[in-house]
């Protein structure tokens, strides 16, 4: 149904789309014909959509090896003359910043979108940030749609600008957009055939020397009015107002609708007018102003920071309106997260001066029953291979080390070993960082074993260049690379250690184990944590290894979710273990220092493996004292 | 027509809550109304607790249900239906869930107790208008797979609901999402939960 959604003709018909789907309808309809990504929360869905058709359309589809090269890549395909798109996440945008910063200098020639997936209130990323900054600071526009129907309108639309001002356009989808479903209306299909040819010029020299990179800033500069022009007259500012109200509302996006929905909520569609932005980048300063100039006061409703708040006020100020601005810096001193409904009606009664009481019905129960709740933590999958990993590395470090080891961890699924029942992550931050903090602990001669832990695409994304800093600098610590073939985490993507590319076709299978030993790690040992007396081994050569450089370890097993749907598809079934009843003791080691979420206690107090969870790893069957586990015979 | 229904699908990472929340959006537009959903996941993973809200009418503003709003909920897992009730359901709202509890690791790691499924049955009772507790994963199993619990209990939910979808367009929808052998289990859990729904719904007559 998906396929047909995103291939059908039929100009005006509705169907249903996510907005990461919806993206991807827009990008066909805009005749892309090169995109690029890394996955990442909220927008990994963009390119895992586009390789559904990109074949048949003729669309090039890569997963870059991280968002810096996606960003340089699709942009070169812009400037030689192929529409493109280039999709990443907020931290993804961070990484690549550098680039863009000279890309927004030098320009490009066919559109280009740069969908950014932001994640306010941070539940699928290492922090939350503004993402909009980054489009003040490098002076590009950036749209924000209210859902998945108008992304996609956005996509193409932005895809125009783009070619119009000869630099890419941003388009902000955060979590709720991206992940969000609704009936789109379908454009038309009509794919180009253009040949990429580039354009000798010097503009694409990005060279502070001769001063030619001031003046190419002088041109970013001198863009900013054609740029905010166009926005001033997109078709996606949205102003319902009749004149009598004392009060207005000014959204973006999807915060947008929440303060429509608080309106309707509470009858105050008439008191209040509305203007929806198409673009929190730049502001439309005329608009801004004819729409407050009669206003007494208007509310501000945004995610995170008062971005378009004191961005507002600033216009206001300078054009002498004197319309109060409320906002999030106003009245939610804590400025972080999604807007809420809640906080909109908050703000409309700071306004309107009356309490608004809640149609709301049902609200009692939640003091009576609330001790009921349990959290639900984030934890590795049944089978998953870094659990085998974890408990050998547990046992191995409380023999040898006790407490004088120190975690770095990285960006992935394995940062779950933070929590119990293996602690064994001290300090986390962004891509590739274990590297680079392990070899900052170990050259200051902490008293600490350092080890770095990192999976293996954080470390083809982000770790090189901190493995290649050991090396270089002789930082002495062990470096464990769990590759498990797949970018487990955002839904096996595949790792360059699979040797698939992104759309199933074979390609070099790239191991690092052999970049470790050509950049000189002298200690370099592969093992299958699933086998536990083998990792266990390892484990140990490697902390016994004193130097030169750091010690290398990869535990390379394929991500349990992955082996189970691969044998979905082929039809195979896997393995399963059994607990024996009459030899199990009910001493909890497999439960509680183990931790595999097909394992639990059941009521007559003995150990008992979900079936639909076994994955068959067998791990469980190594660490039983009482040899109760055992492979199912079928 | 202006109501706006504003159904949740609570449940655990890997329990299908997005696929369960795409048939729904599917069925509702192909019954002629406008849609919106939108998921609040805690993580990618397994083991992380996942809501989608799903609104559909003749306009649709903010895709989200603002608390105390939801007509009805629908728990692939009990705790989470729990959760989803106490922030979410309506006091004339209806709540469907799934008996099976997911228990989440600090349950294996004696760090937090899972309270006794009887506790959230009557708990559930007293929030909700109707509560509807099923053995959703038993008759997914027969259906032809565990996985298909959700649409069991979407079955359910047509049956002890008004809620203005014709059944033809849930199945067409499952259909039209699923290969083929796959669409098969899920017809037949559909059903099942349409009858055992059905059932539920006599008795508290």
């Amino acid at each position: 149904m998906l396929k047909q959604s995103l291939l059908s003709n039929e100009k005006g018909k509705r169907v249903i789309l996510s907005g990461n789907e919806a993206i991807v309808r827009g990008a066909i309809e805009a005749d892309v014909k090169f995109a690029t990504s890394y996955p990442g929360n909220p927008c990994t869905e963009v390119l895992d959509t586009l390789l559904l058709v990109s074949k048949e359309l003729g669309i090039y589809a890569e997963w870059s090896i991280n968002e810096m090269v996606a960003l340089e890549a699709a942009s070169a395909a812009s400037i030689a003359g192929l529409r493109s798109l280039a999709v990443m996440k907020h931290v993804g945008l961070n990484w690549a910043l550098d680039p863009l910063m000279c890309i927004n200098l030098s320009g490009i020639e066919a559109g280009m979108l740069v969908v950014v997936g932001d994640d306010p209130q941070s539940r699928a990323s290492q922090n939350e940030e503004d993402i909009r900054f980054l489009a003040s600071m490098s002076e590009l526009p950036m749209l924000e749609p209210s859902g998945p129907a108008e992304a996609k309108d956005m996509v193409v639309w932005g895809i125009e600008v783009s070619e119009r001002i000869k630099l890419p356009v941003l388009l902000r989808s955060a979590q709720r957009v991206s992940h969000g479903l609704e009936d789109v209306v379908l454009g038309e299909i009509i794919r180009s055939n253009v040949k990429a040819e580039f354009k000798k010029d010097e503009k694409y020299i990005v060279a502070g020397a001769g001063g030619r990179s001031v003046r190419l800033h002088e041109g970013l500069h001198k863009k900013q009015e054609l740029i905010e022009s166009i926005i001033e007259q997109a078709p996606f500012n949205k102003i319902i107002k009749r004149g009598d109200e004392k009060w207005g509302i000014i959204s973006a996006g999807m915060s947008y609708d929440i303060a429509v929905e608080a309106l309707k909520c509470y009858n105050l569609e008439n008191k209040f007018a509305m203007l929806k932005l198409a673009a929190p980048h730049p502001l439309p300063k005329k608009l801004l102003m004819n729409f407050c100039n009669d206003l007494e006061a208007v509310i501000v409703v945004e995610d995170v920071e008062p971005y378009l708040q004191n961005n507002i006020r600033a216009v206001l100020a300078e054009g002498g309106i004197n319309c109060k601005v409320y906002g999030r810096a106003s009245f939610n001193p804590k400025l972080v997260g999604e807007v809420t409904f809640n906080e909109v009606v908050n703000l409309l009664e700071m306004v309107i001066g009356e309490r608004l009481s809640s149609p709301a019905q049902g609200r009692g129960h939640i003091t009576k029953f609330r001790h009921m709740l349990i959290s639900r933590p984030l934890t590795m999958c049944s089978g998953c291979p870094h659990r085998a990993t974890f408990y050998a590395m547990r046992k191995v470090v409380n023999k040898m080390l006790k407490d004088k080891a120190l975690f770095c961890g990285d960006i992935g699924c394995y940062s779950f070993a933070s929590q119990p029942p293996f602690q064994l992550i001290d300090l986390k931050f962004s891509m590739g960082a274990s590297i680079g903090l392990a070899c900052g602990f170990a050259k200051s001669n902490v008293d600490n074993k350092v080890f770095a832990i990192i999976g293996d695409s954080t470390f083809f994304h982000a770790g090189i260049p901190g493995l290649i800093n050991a090396v270089y600098n002789d930082a002495r610590f062990v470096i464990v690379v769990l590759d498990n073939l797949v970018v487990g985490m955002t839904g096996q993507q595949p790792s360059p250690s699979l040797g698939l590319s992104a759309n199933g076709s074979s390609t070099a299978r790239i191991l690092p184990e052999d970049i470790a030993r050509a950049v000189g790690v002298k200690f370099v040992k592969t093992f299958d944590p699933l086998d536990l007396k083998e990792a266990e081994k390892a484990i140990e050569e490697a902390i016994n290894y004193q130097g030169p450089g750091p010690a290398m370890l990869v535990s390379r097993s394929p991500c349990a979710v992955y082996v189970a749907r691969e044998a979905r598809i082929k039809g195979e079934r896997l393995p399963r273990y059994v607990v024996l009843e009459d030899k199990c003791t009910g001493c909890g080691v497999c439960t509680q220092h183990f931790g595999c979420p097909a394992l639990i206690i059941s009521e007559n107090n003995k150990a008992k493996i979900e079936s639909s969870d076994c994955t068959g790893c067998g791990v469980c069957a190594q660490i039983c004292p009482y040899r109760a586990i055992v492979r199912e015979v079928t | 027509m202006d109501k706006v229904w504003n159904i949740i699908i609570a449940g655990v990472g890997g329990q299908g809550v997005v696929t369960i929340a795409r048939i729904l959006a599917e069925s509702a537009l192909a019954s002629g109304y406008r849609v919106k959903t939108t998921d609040i996941v805690g993580g990618a993973q397994r083991g992380g607790a996942i809501l989608s809200h799903v609104r559909f009418g003749n306009y649709v503003y903010s895709s989200i249900v603002p608390d105390g709003f939801a007509d009805i909920v629908v728990g692939i897992e009990p705790m989470e239906a729990l959760r989803t009730s106490l922030q979410y359901l309506r006091q004339d709202g209806i709540v469907i869930f799934n008996e099976k509890p997911v228990y989440p690791l600090t349950v294996q790691l004696k760090q937090q107790k899972y309270p006794p499924l009887d506790e959230i049955k009557s708990a559930l009772t007293t929030i909700a208008k109707k509560a509807f507790a099923v053995n959703a994963y038993e008759l997914a199993i027969s259906a032809g797979s565990s996985l298909a619990a959700g649409t069991v209990l979407l079955g359910v939910m047509k049956a002890v609901s008004d809620i203005p979808i014709p059944k033809h367009n849930f199945q067409a929808a499952i259909e039209g999402m699923f290969a083929e052998k796959v669409a098969k289990i899920n017809i037949r859990a559909f059903e099942a939960g349409f009858s055992k729904g059905l059932e539920l719904s006599n008795q508290l007559k």
